[in-house]
């Protein structure tokens, strides 16, 4: 979801050309442009990390469950 | 008239410098005119006049021609600005559609995590936490997005401002010199004020001038130009700082 953000503040103009003869902002403009970019890959990073996450916890919640049905069954019988 | 851009503000120098060749031949044509009639009429120093005569136009011509120098002085710096009302306009653009992004992204999390589950196993509350970090991320992305969209916004807006002052000042004070730039020759006119129409353009056009150099000099945009550096470091602080909180709040579990 995330990546596609990048790309597309990547398109960004070139800020010579946006600012012109306004030159003060545009370091700060392309460290904006740097920190959301990185910001973006990182969270898009951590989107995969979360769904691992997820899907090891679900896994484990799992097995347990398993686990524990396999140890109550000779009770119900 | 077309949206104003760099292009139509050399077409009105060029107009402006044309007047100013219009007045020159009219002045001539006016003094050729005055000196006829007086050598005609045996008038004492008439050849001293017409000398007089070539001097003050050579004089206004310099004046006219220095002006016009100095308005395409300016134009040239200016031409640094030329795709920038385009340009601002993309990058504007852009902004809007990643935060557009940023807002679809957050409202799928925002569905994820307040989806009702089942799961109420080991570690859950600890995971909500953390999906709940990361959507507070993704929100602050989509406030930023918007935040730099605006500031695209405001400089076309201080950016237009500018093009409106120069295209006021070139246009305005070409348009008041006209009237008597273009005045018809007449035999009639005193000696004590030949070459009038040439002395009205470079009188004009030095007022031109003028504003242009002010503006060269930061007129309208210096000061706003600050606050615009100031919006575009404060925002992007924000992600800087939201990507280390994040990497902080994301270091792997251990499972």
């Amino acid at each position: 979801m995330s990546a596609p953000i990048g790309t597309v503040i990547l398109s960004t103009p070139e800020p010579t050309s946006m600012f012109g003869h306004i030159t003060t902002p545009i370091p700060a403009y392309k460290l904006a442009v740097t920190n959301s970019t990185e910001f973006v890959e990182q969270s898009s990073g951590q989107h995969g990390l979360m769904a691992d996450h997820l899907a090891r916890t679900a896994l484990n919640f799992d097995l347990q469950e398993e686990t524990a049905v396999a140890l109550t069954k000779g009770m119900n019988e | 008239m077309n949206a104003i851009s760099y292009e139509s503000l050399s077409s009105i120098i060029r107009n402006f410098a044309a007047l100013g060749t219009a007045a020159r031949a009219m002045d001539s044509i006016e003094t050729f005119m005055v000196v006829q009639r007086a050598t005609a009429l045996n008038l004492p120093a008439a050849a001293l006049y017409q000398a007089w005569a070539r001097q003050d136009a050579q004089r206004a011509w310099a004046r006219e021609q220095a002006a016009a120098a100095r308005l395409q002085g300016c134009h040239e710096w200016f031409a640094q600005s030329r795709q920038s009302l385009t340009q601002l306009a993309r990058g504007s653009e852009t902004w809007a559609r990643a935060h557009d992004m940023s807002q679809q992204a957050s409202d799928a999390m925002r569905q994820v995590i307040n989806q009702p589950t089942q799961w109420e196993g080991a570690g859950a509350d600890e995971q909500r936490k953390k999906a709940g970090e990361q959507l507070h991320a993704q929100e602050e992305l989509t406030q930023v997005t918007n935040n730099l969209q605006a500031g695209c916004a405001a400089t076309a807006t201080v950016m237009k401002g500018i093009f409106m002052q120069v295209a006021l000042t070139l246009y305005g004070n070409a348009h008041s010199a006209m009237g008597s730039a273009t005045r018809a020759p007449s035999p009639a006119t005193s000696f004590f004020s030949l070459n009038t129409r040439v002395k009205a353009v470079a009188k004009a056009m030095e007022q031109a001038a003028s504003d242009y150099e002010a503006v060269r000099a930061g007129r309208g945009w210096r000061q706003q130009s600050e606050q615009l550096a100031d919006t575009f470091t404060e925002n992007g602080a924000r992600l800087a700082h939201l990507s280390v909180a994040l990497k902080m709040t994301m270091r792997p579990l251990a499972v």
